[in-house]
C-alpha cells in the first residue's frame, strides 16, 4: 500500500489531495485506505461507494464496503436496492443531498431506512456520480452514527470536496473495470478502434481504409472479437464492450457539415 | 514487437491473480465468491447473482485473512457453504504464508 495512504488528512489542502490521488491508486485495498481517512476528515463514520450498471434487462450492483458489512448482507438479503430511494435520486439527480432531505414513500423505504440508522447510518449523505457512460452510475453513501445535525454539518462544510470524491471513485472504479476487461480478453489498440468504429457504423472496408489495415485483418478481428465477447455480432459485441468498460455509450452527436 | 511483449509481461505482473474462489447455487439465486491477490494486498468479492441475472457484489479490501473469515462467516448462507468457505480460506492462508515468506513486488 502507497506510503501516502497512511499520512492522516488534517486539512481542506490535505482532503483535496488525497482525493486527487485517488486515479493513481492501482488496488481497491489503498482505495479504501483513502476513502476511510477522507471519510473520517468529512466527521463522518461509515461509507458504501456504489457502481450500479445494466446490461440489457439486467443490473448489476458493485459495492465496496466502508461499513459494517451485516448491512450489506441485510440490504442484499432483502433486494432494498430494488425500493431504496437514494438509488432513484442518483438516477436523476447529480447533486449531493442530505439523505433526510429524499422523501420516503413506502413503508419498505422506512423499514430499509430503520435498518440503516441500526447500522451506523443514522444521518447521512447521499452523492450521485454520473459517468461518460450512460448505462454507469455512481452513488456514495457517507454515514454517521451521531445524528442529522452531524450529517448536516458535514454536508454544509464538504459539498464540493464530497461531489469530486464520489466522482474519482467512480472513474477510478470505471478504469479499474476497462482495465480488467482488456487482461482477461487480451484485447490490443486495434481491437478498441474497430469497437469505435463499429459504434460509428462503419462498415469493415471503411474500417480498413480509416486504420490503414487490410480488409481481411479486419474481418478475421470481428470475428475474434464476437468470439472473444461471446456475442453472434458486431453490434452486439458493441454493446458487450460498452458493458465492460471498454468504449464510451454516449457519443456527443456529430455536427452535420 | 518487442514493446508489445513487454506491454503483455508488465500486464501479466500488474494483474490480479486469483487466489481461491467457489460457486454455489443456493434456490433461484446463484452464490459466488472470489479471493483476488492484488499486489501486496487482497480483495474478497461476494457475488450473489438472481434468477433474472441481477447481480449484487460486495467487494472488501483486506490485509489480513481474518477479515476475510470474519466477512464470509458473518454471510447469511454461511450455514448452507460452510465447507466451500473454509477451502476457500484455507487456500487464502496457504497463498499468504507462502506470499509472506517473498519479496513485496
Amino acid at each position: 500500500m502507497g506510503s501516502r495512504s497512511l499520512e492522516a488528512i488534517g486539512s481542506f489542502g490535505d482532503a483535496d489531495d488525497r482525493i486527487s490521488w485517488i486515479s493513481g491508486y492501482e488496488t481497491e485495498a489503498e482505495i479504501e485506505a483513502a476513502a476511510r481517512q477522507i471519510v473520517e476528515y468529512f466527521g463522518l463514520q461509515s461509507f458504501v461507494f456504489g457502481a450500479l450498471f445494466r446490461s440489457g434487462e439486467r443490473e448489476h450492483y458493485r459495492y465496496l464496503v466502508g461499513c459494517t458489512p451485516e448491512w450489506c448482507y441485510l440490504y442484499n438479503q432483502k433486494k432494498w436496492y430494488a425500493i431504496d430511494p437514494f438509488i432513484d435520486y442518483a438516477l436523476k439527480n447529480t447533486s449531493p443531498v442530505l439523505a433526510s432531505a429524499i422523501p420516503l414513500n413506502t413503508a419498505g423505504q422506512e423499514r430499509l431506512m430503520a435498518e440503516a440508522a441500526e447500522h451506523g447510518f443514522r444521518a447521512g449523505i447521499v452523492v450521485p456520480a454520473h459517468s461518460g457512460s450512460a448505462i454507469r452510475i455512481g452513488i456514495l453513501y457517507l454515514g454517521t452514527s451521531e445524528g442529522l445535525e452531524c450529517a448536516r454539518e458535514s454536508f454544509l462544510k464538504h459539498r464540493n470536496l464530497m461531489r469530486a470524491f464520489a466522482l474519482e471513485l467512480l472513474e477510478w472504479w470505471d478504469a479499474k473495470l476497462r482495465e480488467s476487461s482488456l487482461e482477461r480478453l487480451d484485447l490490443d489498440a486495434l481491437d478498441m478502434d474497430l469497437l469505435t468504429k463499429a459504434q460509428d457504423h462503419a462498415t469493415a472496408e471503411e474500417a480498413a481504409h480509416e486504420l490503414g489495415v487490410t480488409l481481411s485483418r479486419v474481418r478475421a478481428r470481428y470475428e475474434r472479437l464476437t468470439r472473444k465477447l461471446e456475442v453472434p455480432n458486431k453490434r452486439n459485441a458493441v454493446e458487450k464492450a460498452v458493458t465492460l468498460g471498454l468504449i464510451k455509450s454516449a457519443r456527443w452527436p456529430k455536427v452535420q457539415p | 514487437m518487442k514493446n508489445v511483449r513487454k506491454q503483455k509481461q508488465k500486464q501479466k505482473q500488474n494483474a490480479r491473480s486469483l487466489l481461491s474462489e467457489f460457486s454455489s447455487t443456493l434456490g433461484s439465486e446463484t452464490l459466488k465468491v472470489r479471493i483476488y491477490r492484488d499486489r501486496e494486498t487482497f480483495v474478497c468479492e461476494r457475488e450473489l447473482v438472481e434468477r433474472d441475472g441481477t447481480s449484487f457484489t460486495m467487494v472488501l479490501p483486506f490485509m489480513q485473512a481474518e477479515t476475510a473469515r470474519a466477512l464470509l462467516s458473518a454471510d447469511p448462507y454461511f450455514s448452507r457453504v460452510r465447507g466451500e468457505v473454509w477451502r476457500t480460506l484455507g487456500k487464502l492462508n496457504k497463498a499468504m504464508r507462502e506470499h509472506d515468506g517473498k519479496p513485496v513486488s
